[in-house]
């Protein structure tokens, strides 16, 4: 099956600041493709690239090199054939704060190409959509933040684009908004939109993705479906045991001694505790505690720790995802 | 063309939005206007005083006569002076003011002090014994003074005070000469006085005075020049905001959320210009409504079609330019704000351009198309001009177009 998205070799290189010497290398050739239908996001901290990618694919800026192709369209070639697949939801507030929900809508609607009775149902089924209906007359500058945000999606969505591209839509939103965001991300989704995700928060991605690209540093360093991307990092589960000081060095003779434990390791911040990793975690553990219950030690605290996108980005980088 | 007049009629509508824009584009425009105006065209129109300080005798009454006769002649609807004759106070018009003029002080330092603080064009004096002196044949001083720093009405004064004394020293001289020549006595020189006088006085050289368009009330009023030059000088200010705008909406990401409508950036950039010219015109059509209110009498109605529209375009011209060196809000306002306010001065929006040196004016030919959109509207609204006699200056503006278009067109980047 041909991919709805095909991002070949893409590169960006900005112009320099002071006009001297060469300027950033934001995009370093990322390639990947997008199925019809998948919810995709791009994860990675800030600077990594996402929005550039973004902008690229959206014909907001020219790539340096590469060319992104959308439902057989070159946005390099032919940018307003791509922008008529395409809505957007930028990371910032593009909107008119001086007028109405209402009339910003119709104002870019009449722009995605609609008009007349078409546009009018539109724009109430978006209000609907967004929750806004009964504030739709209601200046923009009056709203909270979250109300804001979902204007800002509404926007994006008016046209009924095949593919939505959604910027960091929930930076800076209340816990309830960022919730009835990821909720109409799915609703969208499940009506036969495909989406482009981009986020710095890891559960967002884990939440919403079908697959999930990792970028750090204009570089695409980790590319597939979760369980895939752990799997491939050979990240595994960890056992974090709090034990008696008295029992520590015994314990962790004993439990090595284990076969579905792969090693144990002291705390180095608190000499109470171990640190075990198994391929395994949730069936290691009954032989854990079995062992420990026959030598009388008992554990005074038990936690298991899965490997995420969160463990991978560490894994890869070395770094942590907000760092 | 959808798109662009999408663009350009929400552009507006934000901006009729604020309060603020508002106060720009009219308020202001309209206080500042009917104020120069008004200030402008009472000092424009002012009928001047000129005091008069003479000894009754037959003679000076007749020279009062006369050059009151001069005085109440109208030069655009407006009187050229009033003689005030201070030996007779009471006697005199409310626009005398003589009031302040009492038996105990001296005529001559009242008529002096009114010179110095410029309540009168002049002051003349004639002699106690004008008559005597003129009918001996003896040489006759009149005092005249004047207001400094005023060659142009002091030349005016001098000018009609030596055409009445032409007159009746002409007539006295003719009759004496004829009373001698015919062994006369004192009444047939009295008579032959009065016939020269007489013949005289029906002015055999009569200057007759017409003004174009401008007529009754109107004439000479400030309006003419406050209200277009007022005008074009906000028009610019409002074109100029466009830096404003593109700044602004790049900086809410509206801006860079039009690129990524299906549509070609340069529908974007069209529309916002259509938009801010439109914004423009209607604040310039609602001045010129005022000004239409307050009297101005606009002339060929073609011609200032074509005019504001020109003009009105070349500041649009100039906002795009203005924007394209712009790179932030601080940046676009200030520049925004300075270039306006240097070509309105400099073209003659605050003053009329002729009372400038000469350098000035030239210089401004260069610099300000606000010096040939107000020379275009003076010979409308002063001279009856036409579209033809207003061609050099709309070809004056379509260059200054050409050149902040494309200088505009040349830097500026949308995105």
């Amino acid at each position: 099956m041909t991919p709805l998205v095909e991002i070949h070799g893409l590169k960006k290189r900005y112009a320099p600041k002071n006009g001297a010497g060469e300027g950033n290398l934001a995009v370093k050739g990322i390639s990947l493709s997008i199925q019809k239908g998948e919810i995709f996001s791009l994860l990675g901290p800030n600077g990594a690239g996402k929005t550039t990618t973004i902008s690229i694919m959206s014909g907001l800026i020219a790539p340096t090199e590469g060319d992104v192709i959308i439902g057989g369209h070159s946005i390099t070639k032919n940018a307003v054939a791509v922008k008529k697949l395409i809505g957007v939801v930028p990371q910032e507030i593009a909107l008119y704060p001086e007028l109405s929900a209402r009339t910003n809508l119709e104002f870019f609607g009449r722009l995605q190409g609609l008009g007349g009775a078409a546009l009018a149902k539109r724009c109430d089924e978006v209000l609907e959509f967004i929750g806004l209906r009964d504030r739709q007359r209601e200046r923009i500058d009056t709203f909270s933040g979250g109300m804001k945000r979902r204007v800002n999606i509404g926007v994006g969505l008016l046209h009924k684009p095949t593919l939505v591209f959604m910027d960091e839509p929930t930076v800076g939103v209340d816990p309830q908004s960022r919730r009835s965001i990821l909720d109409a991300v799915k609703a969208l989704n499940q009506q036969g939109m495909t989406v482009l995700y981009t986020t710095h928060y890891m559960e967002e991605a884990e939440e919403l993705s079908d697959r999930v690209g990792i970028m750090d540093h204009g570089e695409l360093i980790a590319l597939g479906k979760q369980i895939e991307l752990i799997q491939q990092t050979g990240v595994k589960d960890a056992i974090i045991l709090k034990l008696p000081s008295e029992h520590i060095e015994a314990a962790q003779t004993l439990l090595r001694a284990l076969p579905v434990i792969s090693n144990v390791e002291v705390d180095s911040d608190h000499s109470d505790k171990l640190h075990l990793l198994s391929d395994r975690g949730r069936q290691a553990l009954p032989h854990v505690i079995r062992a420990l219950d026959e030598a009388n030690m008992i554990p005074t605290a038990i936690q298991i720790s899965e490997p995420n996108l969160e463990s991978v980005f560490l894994h890869l980088t070395g770094r942590a995802l907000r760092d | 063309m959808r798109n662009i007049l999408t663009v350009a009629f929400t552009q507006i509508q934000v901006q009729l939005a604020e309060r603020g824009t508002l106060i720009t584009l009219f308020v202001v425009p309209i206080i500042m206007m009917i104020a120069i105006g008004t200030f402008s065209g009472q000092a424009g129109i002012s009928t001047g005083r000129i005091d008069i300080i003479q000894g009754g005798d037959p003679l000076a009454q007749q020279f009062v006569l006369l050059l009151r006769q001069e005085g109440a002649k109208e030069v655009s609807g407006v009187r050229l002076f009033e003689v005030c004759d201070l030996s007779a106070p009471n006697l005199q018009s409310e626009v005398c003011a003589l009031d302040g003029l009492t038996e105990a002080e001296s005529a001559a330092a009242f008529a002096t002090a009114r010179v110095d603080e410029r309540q009168s064009l002049a002051a003349v004096v004639l002699p106690a014994t004008f008559s005597d002196d003129l009918q001996a044949g003896r040489k006759v001083e009149i005092g005249l003074k004047v207001q400094s720093g005023s060659p142009f009405a002091a030349q005016n004064v001098q000018r009609y005070v030596e055409a009445v004394n032409a007159r009746i020293s002409g007539a006295v001289i003719a009759a004496k000469a004829v009373t001698e020549l015919a062994n006369g006595d004192s009444a047939f020189y009295a008579g032959v006085y009065t016939a020269a006088e007489a013949a005289w006085a029906t002015d055999p050289v009569r200057v007759t005075e017409t003004t174009s368009t401008v007529t009754g009330g109107q004439s000479g009023s400030g309006f003419g020049q406050s209200v277009p030059g007022i005008g074009s000088m906000f028009v610019l200010i409002n074109a100029a905001a466009l830096a404003q705008i593109f700044v602004t909406e790049r900086q809410r990401y509206t801006l860079q959320r039009l690129i990524m409508m299906p549509m070609p950036r340069s529908h974007i950039l069209i529309g916002k210009l259509f938009g801010q010219f439109l914004l423009c015109l209607g604040s310039f059509v609602v001045m010129l409504g005022v000004g239409s209110l307050l009297g101005v009498q606009w002339g060929d109605p073609v011609a200032l079609v074509v005019l504001v529209i020109l003009f009105t375009l070349c500041a649009t011209a100039l906002g795009l330019a203005i924007a394209a060196v712009a790179r932030s809000a601080s940046q676009a306002a200030s520049i925004g704000f300075l270039i306006p306010m240097v070509m309105a001065p400099l073209g003659g929006a605050w003053w009329p351009l002729e009372i400038t040196p000469q350098a000035m004016q030239t210089v401004a030919r260069f610099l300000s198309p606000i010096t040939w959109s107000q020379e275009a509207f003076g010979t409308l609204i002063y001279y009856g001009g036409t579209l033809t006699d207003i061609l050099p200056n709309l070809a004056a503006l379509l260059i200054f177009t050409a050149v902040f278009f494309a200088f505009g067109a040349w830097r500026f980047r949308l995105d």
